[in-house]
């Protein structure tokens, strides 16, 4: 296994936090704009399972929380709970479907945010539970599951190594053609 | 066809990653890794910052698409009301300039050194908020260029914000429309018309002979020697638009509704009746942010106090204020006084535009410790 492919799915999160910063934090839809990081952890669960997708969660969730004003660790909690949530119940839908991908991360996106806006009143910051709370759930979503079929093949890509060994066999694999 | 094992080895990663979560943020919240924390977005801010520069300007034109295409209708609307406020400035522009030489001699007189001396650093906005939840900008410059936390951000119209968080060569500003800004700021609002008298000769007498319910109603009169071949027949101008006479009655400010009386200066230009002294009754508040695109509000701020629509708000520079005094706010836009309420509800529409915060100056100014 050569450095190179360990590499890929890092310097996807880079390539993804870069876009959202320069490209998607500017398109603002009532004053919300995409969370295309999110993507990340949920599409990984809904290819490689619970686990991976809680661990890919935690460490992407870490770098959006070196961008964010927000307490540290408050991402990397959220990403790594959606990233489980969404593994744990892909088993439970239908992956043949061709909208399981992005209903699955439009929905989790949504819970995410609600999430994220509950944890941050828990932590001092009732103001993370804003009236227009709604309104960026809903845009986060619509644009995540947008995002999603197009996430997929790009973290097929950057999971090369598990996919390898194996880590999408039996279930697993049937939730990766799915999403292919 | 394998049939999965079930384990429960990914519940257990579950919960070590949210125990180290956890764990990351109770060390956050105690500030016991306040250094680490800062120090590694630090340099996750200067790492990313020129990918960052580059990536922008390849693709800045993509953003500004989509965001126009969303926002065509309300950019149309406000070219044509730019349109409209262009054509009124550019017929004060020109009162403003005699105005302006005018305004520093007073300025000079009544010792604010702060004003127009303390050094600014010029920054270009970088980015938007990348939260959902709170409303902040990035600057192209940080440390390097003597930014630090705490100081305030201006656009050309008024305070934008203050810097919350700073890197070598970026900074995070909140913006004052996120909820979780407060700014201690005075409402100046020009209730009393001043009374010019002519007197004989170069002379003219002003007095202010009323205040508000509760202020501290300061009887206040000033006479002034005008310069030889002036007249004593100068309008008075309307209060509300006499910023430099409002500055000039600063002086003597106190935490409750204050009637002041500023200096006059006649001269034989009829522009010179914009400086005029205005009487201005100040209320102290805290105001804070409602989100993007909201009016701001104002807070603690007594029942019956006289404040009406079109008063001025500045920043009062009190001690321990987080921004130096007199920085243009906004403008009150409404006033309520529900029954019964311990406090009046200001709306006010904030000087600078959110949605066009493209160039800003952070002020070389920190707060009190």
């Amino acid at each position: 296994m050569s450095t190179l492919l360990r590499l890929r799915l890092p310097v996807v999160i880079v390539v993804t936090l870069v876009l959202q910063r320069t490209v998607l934090d500017g398109i603002r839809i009532d004053g919300s704009h995409p969370d295309a990081l999110l993507v990340i952890p949920i599409v990984v669960a809904l290819m490689g399972g619970a686990e991976r997708g809680a661990v890919v969660g935690f460490f992407t969730g870490l770098v959006a929380d070196a961008f964010l004003p927000t307490p540290f660790g408050m991402s990397a909690m959220i990403f790594t709970l959606t990233g489980y949530s969404v593994g744990a119940i892909r088993e439970s839908i239908e992956p043949a479907m061709w909208w399981a991908a992005p209903v699955a991360a439009a929905a989790a996106s949504a819970l995410a945010v609600i999430a994220m806006a509950v944890l941050g009143t828990l932590l001092g910051q009732p103001e993370m539970l804003h009236e227009s709370l709604a309104a960026t759930a809903v845009v986060v979503a619509a644009f995540n599951g947008l995002f999603a079929p197009l996430a997929r093949p790009v973290l097929a890509w950057a999971s090369v190594r598990r996919e390898r060994e194996g880590w999408a066999s039996s279930t697993q694999g049937t939730a990766i053609g799915a999403l292919r | 066809m394998a049939t999965p094992r079930k384990t429960r080895r990914p519940l257990y990663t579950l919960l070590v990653l949210v125990l180290a979560s956890i764990t990351i943020l109770t060390l956050d919240y105690r500030g016991d890794l306040k250094g680490t924390i800062s120090g590694v977005k630090s340099a996750a801010h200067d790492v990313i910052a020129p990918v960052d520069s580059a990536v922008d300007a390849v693709l800045r034109p993509i953003g500004s698409f989509f965001e126009g295409a969303l926002h065509y209708g309300a950019a149309e609307r406000e070219n044509a009301l730019l349109r409209h406020e262009n054509g009124a400035l550019r017929r004060k522009a020109t009162e403003l300039a005699v105005a302006e030489g005018q305004v520093r001699s007073l300025l000079r007189q009544d010792h604010l050194p702060w004003v127009g001396s303390l050094p600014t650093v010029q920054c270009q906005v970088i980015a938007l908020s990348a939260s959902n939840f709170e409303l902040t900008v990035e600057l192209d410059k940080g440390t390097a260029d003597g930014i630090a936390v705490g100081m305030p951000v201006v656009s050309g119209s008024g305070l934008v914000g203050q810097v919350i968080e700073t890197s070598a060569t970026r900074s995070t500003v909140l913006l004052i429309t996120d909820p979780r800004s407060a700014v201690s700021v005075a409402l100046d609002q020009p209730t009393v018309s001043p009374k010019v008298s002519p007197t004989t000769g170069s002379h003219s007498t002003l007095s202010a002979t009323t205040t508000g319910p509760g202020t501290s109603a300061t009887k206040s009169s000033a006479t002034t020697t005008t310069s030889p071949g002036s007249t004593s027949s100068n309008a008075v101008k309307p209060p509300a638009s006499s910023k430099a006479s409002a500055t000039s009655s600063r002086a003597s400010t106190s935490p409750t509704n204050v009637s002041a009386s500023g200096t006059a200066s006649g001269t034989s230009s009829s522009r010179a009746a914009h400086l005029l002294p205005t009487y201005v009754q100040r209320a102290i508040g805290l105001l804070s942010g409602q989100g993007s695109g909201k009016p701001l509000t104002v807070d603690y701020v007594a029942p019956g106090t006289a404040i009406t629509p079109g008063a001025e708000v500045v920043t009062t520079g009190l001690q321990g204020a987080l921004y130096p005094p007199d920085l243009p706010v906004g403008t009150v836009i409404a006033v309520r006084h529900p029954a019964d309420a311990l406090q009046e509800t200001v709306l006010v529409r904030p000087a600078a535009n959110f949605f066009q915060l493209d160039f800003l100056s952070v002020i070389i100014w920190e707060p009190a410790p």
